[in-house]
């Protein structure tokens, strides 16, 4: 048994050593977002877009939805693209294949009529079967395809949409008004040098939201949809600014992005036959400019811009994390060759080694630090003192940074209206990992097999509708 | 080794405490001021608004804290300043910005935070603070990152037809063709017969022009326009033609027939769409080649225009029926269906 105790204590060691080390990398990510927080904290940002939201040679944009089976929310969110404050653009709904009333809840309330389709074929698709324009906004279009994946409704909208970027959002989400000016500043300030921009995707359970607009900003009741709140927060304020500050942004969210078409279509459009589109795409994007040597940025704004319905229950929220964590997966295997390729730069020799060792591996670390500190206590595997440090380790990786990131918000965007909020947030941050962490973790490992054993589903939400109006 | 890990985590849970309470305080701060400064613009709005607009000549009392009053009044001042029109209005408000806001703003430029001196940026502009324009150019020279900051300077001094940007735009500077046509649209009339007028502006420079005189529509800018149709660089060409497509008009419509057959799909297809536009019935065979032609956008260019024919519903039914190319049938029957020209 001398053995396995060795082996156990080595293990316990070696995580320690790696949750130090990566709460150390956040800080150091954190330290590098924080000066460009910093100096926009103050901005009055309605004034900072007021002049491309007049400016009529503000590139066009197409408005990409893929709906699949989103009868309850898809009106809601086709409206809250219409109002959207942008001189330009045109929304694209693509319904692939649902097998229920996604269609014709849109035909019907924007009363469309049917177009023949005269379509270029940038990529190949599932065969698109028949394309809607709505009588009341022109401007508004459905095309009706067979079953594809989201990917491949993203690509057939691609090949039907009409303007040089577009901006792929899911079919669950809403905009701010603002969302396109806010997400497009750094694209026309570039004058085309960023070929692609995202902003922060907030989650709207608990807000009240009126016909497809958030009225007030509240905090939901469910602890599991709160904690999801939190880890947003860590994910953006400090994980995606931090790495888009040294162009190493790997993931614009499925959620909500702006591109450049022509780079997509260099880049080859979405790949279908993964769970990880959206970070596959940008991963490829970045191939595609480092191989042709060009200066053009992938950027993140700080901007809280897209409001999307958080799953709400244990077996959604499993089902979420599987996927992403599989789609991460398969997004790094594809693409190994660039890992640690000085070719490639900070994207092969930082960003990619980072959701490697962070993003995806973190979750078998962790669960062999939970199993070991349990054994260690029931067992007597391991002295008491290594069972403290690595229980100390965890919470420093876990909560403390969490809360860290509730405090980042609140000194940046202060959203959530009362002092009650701020303490909520902060006092569930720092419970998170007893318990909801531990459960992240499983699901994550769970993830990780299935994309070992390329097995796995997409794990469709049930959606109850954001909007008060839809849910009416 | 467990007290270190302690102490650490002892220190990075109490900074995080304190951290906590400090923001809580300050929130508390914030919620109280912006209540304060709510009731305040509640209260003084409609007699501010009517002093503002010389209905009433008593001023109404404003706070003594200089942080609530100036945010009543920025918030005042720029409700005010989007909604007015006329000389003797914007006089008037300025006057106002001027007593209350100058020095304030004086001073953010000197010492305030970048947003800060941003934000004051876009209030000196809206209230047209011109006494500001020797402060504002001074910290314009002062900049060294071309940022918001840098393009926010620019505007505020386009707008008050500061030579310096003329300077800058003639240099040739690497700026965006979109910003340079917010400092257009700033200056003044004079200042724009100036740039016309030189021969040597950089290629940049005359696509912001082009560009911003097709979106104004003016008539007095129309031949500087037209002259360029034929500039040997290909972009000024297309960002004509693009103009004229948003004036539509040609003085002549032989100047178009050259570019239904460029060897550039970009001059076909604005020459399709000038076609259309104008209803050049002369061009309809050209537009029904166009109509098969290799390019989509040229295709669809072509189509549209042959729907904004006289009879435009006749010549799509027969593309769509009898054209040769099986593209073009394809696109005929789309924009039989399709609306267009209604893009937002």
């Amino acid at each position: 048994m001398e053995w396995l105790s060795w082996l156990v204590y080595t293990a316990a060691i070696v995580i320690i050593i790696y949750m130090a080390s990566v709460s150390l990398l956040y800080i150091g990510m954190f330290l590098v977002a924080g000066p460009r927080i910093r100096k926009e904290r103050q901005l009055n940002r309605e004034a900072h877009i007021e002049e491309i939201s007049m400016n009529k040679d503000t590139f066009p944009i197409s408005v990409l939805v893929p709906a699949y089976n989103e009868e309850v929310g898809v009106v809601s969110t086709a409206r809250s693209m219409l109002a959207l404050n942008y001189p330009q653009f045109e929304v694209i709904v693509i319904d692939d294949g649902s097998s229920d009333r996604t269609s014709e809840r849109v035909i019907a309330e924007f009363r469309m009529k049917e177009i023949d389709l005269a379509i270029r074929r940038y990529f190949d698709t599932a065969e698109v079967e028949r394309a809607f324009q709505s009588t009341l906004f022109p401007h508004l279009f459905l095309i009706q395809k067979q079953n594809g994946g989201k990917a491949d409704a993203l690509n057939a909208g691609i090949n039907f949409s009409k303007y040089p970027y577009f901006a792929a959002i899911d079919g669950d989400s809403l905009l701010d008004r603002d969302a396109l000016l806010k997400t497009m500043k750094p694209i026309i300030d570039s004058n085309g040098k960023v070929t692609a921009t995202g902003g922060t995707v907030r989650i709207a359970n608990g807000s009240r939201i009126v016909r497809s607009e958030v009225e007030e900003i509240a905090l939901p009741k469910t602890p599991i949809v709160l904690m999801q709140i939190i880890e947003y927060f860590r994910a953006f304020l400090i994980g995606r600014l931090g790495l888009s500050r040294m162009n190493m942004l790997l993931i614009v969210s499925g959620a909500f992005g702006v591109f450049e078409k022509n780079r997509v279509i260099k880049a080859g459009g979405y790949k279908v036959n993964t769970v990880g589109e959206d970070m596959e795409l940008i991963v490829r994007m970045h191939k595609s400019i480092k191989d042709e040597q060009s200066d053009q940025r992938i950027e993140y704004i700080q901007d809280p811009v897209c409001w999307t319905e958080a799953p709400s229950t244990v077996s959604s929220l499993r089902s979420q994390r599987r996927r992403w964590q599989r789609g991460l997966a398969e997004t790094l295997w594809t693409h190994k060759s660039m890992l640690l390729n000085p070719k490639y730069k900070g994207i092969g020799l930082f960003a990619l080694p980072y959701y490697l060792f962070v993003e995806l591996l973190s979750a078998v670390f962790e669960l062999i630090g939970y199993v070991i500190i349990i054994a260690g206590l029931l067992f007597a595997f391991i002295s008491w003192e290594i069972t403290v440090v690595m229980f100390l380790a965890t919470v420093v990786y876990g909560s403390l940074i969490s809360s860290l990131a509730v405090l980042l918000e609140e000194w940046t965007y202060h959203k959530y209206p009362d002092v009650k909020s701020l303490l909520k947030l902060f006092g569930w941050s720092l419970t998170e990992a007893f318990w909801y962490r531990p459960l992240t973790v499983l699901w994550r490992c769970e993830g990780l097999v299935a994309a070992i054993r390329q097995k796995g589903s997409w794990g469709n939400m049930q959606r109850k509708g954001i909007s008060e109006e839809e849910a009416a | 080794m467990v007290t270190v890990v302690l102490w650490i985590s002892g220190v990075f849970l109490l900074l995080q405490v304190a951290l906590l309470i400090y923001l809580s305080l300050m929130k508390q701060k914030g919620i109280r001021t912006d209540q304060e400064v709510s009731g305040v613009y509640q209260q003084v709005l409609s007699p501010y608004l009517a002093y503002l607009a010389g209905e009433n000549d008593h001023e109404p009392d404003l706070p003594s804290d200089e942080q609530v009053r100036v945010k009543v009044l920025e918030k005042l001042l720029s409700g005010y300043a989007s909604n007015i029109k006329g000389a003797e209005n914007e006089k008037r408000m300025s006057h106002t910005a001027e007593r209350f806001l100058a020095d304030h703003y004086r001073g953010i430029l000197l010492k305030g935070s970048w947003a800060e001196r941003v934000n004051t940026l876009f209030f000196i502009e809206d209230f047209h603070l011109k006494t500001l324009q020797s402060e504002v150019k001074k910290h314009y020279l002062s900049l060294k990152d071309e940022d918001e900051e840098y393009r926010q300077s620019l505007r505020v001094l386009a707008s008050f037809g500061d030579e310096s940007v003329l300077q800058v735009l003639k240099s040739g500077e690497a700026i965006s063709i979109g910003f340079m046509k917010e400092c257009l649209r700033r200056l003044p009339g004079s200042s724009l017969e100036q740039l016309k007028a030189d021969q040597e502006l950089p290629v940049p420079v005359k696509l912001g022009m082009i560009s911003y005189f097709g979106e104004t529509g003016f008539y007095e800018h129309l031949p500087y326009v037209e002259a360029h149709i034929q500039h040997k660089e290909k972009e000024v060409r297309l960002k004509s033609l693009a103009a004229l497509c948003q004036y539509r008009y040609i003085s002549s419509a032989d100047k178009i027939s050259p570019f239904l057959t460029s060897d550039l799909w970009e001059e076909r297809m604005y020459a399709a769409r000038l076609s259309g536009l104008l209803q050049l019935t002369r061009y309809s065979t050209s537009l029904m080649q166009l109509a098969g032609d290799p390019n989509w956008w040229v295709r669809f260019a072509a189509c549209e225009a042959l729907k904004q024919m006289p009879d435009g519903e006749i010549l799509l039914t027969f593309a769509a029926e009898g054209h040769e190319d099986l593209y073009a049938r394809d696109m005929a029957k789309q924009l039989q269906t399709l609306r267009t020209g209604v893009g937002r």
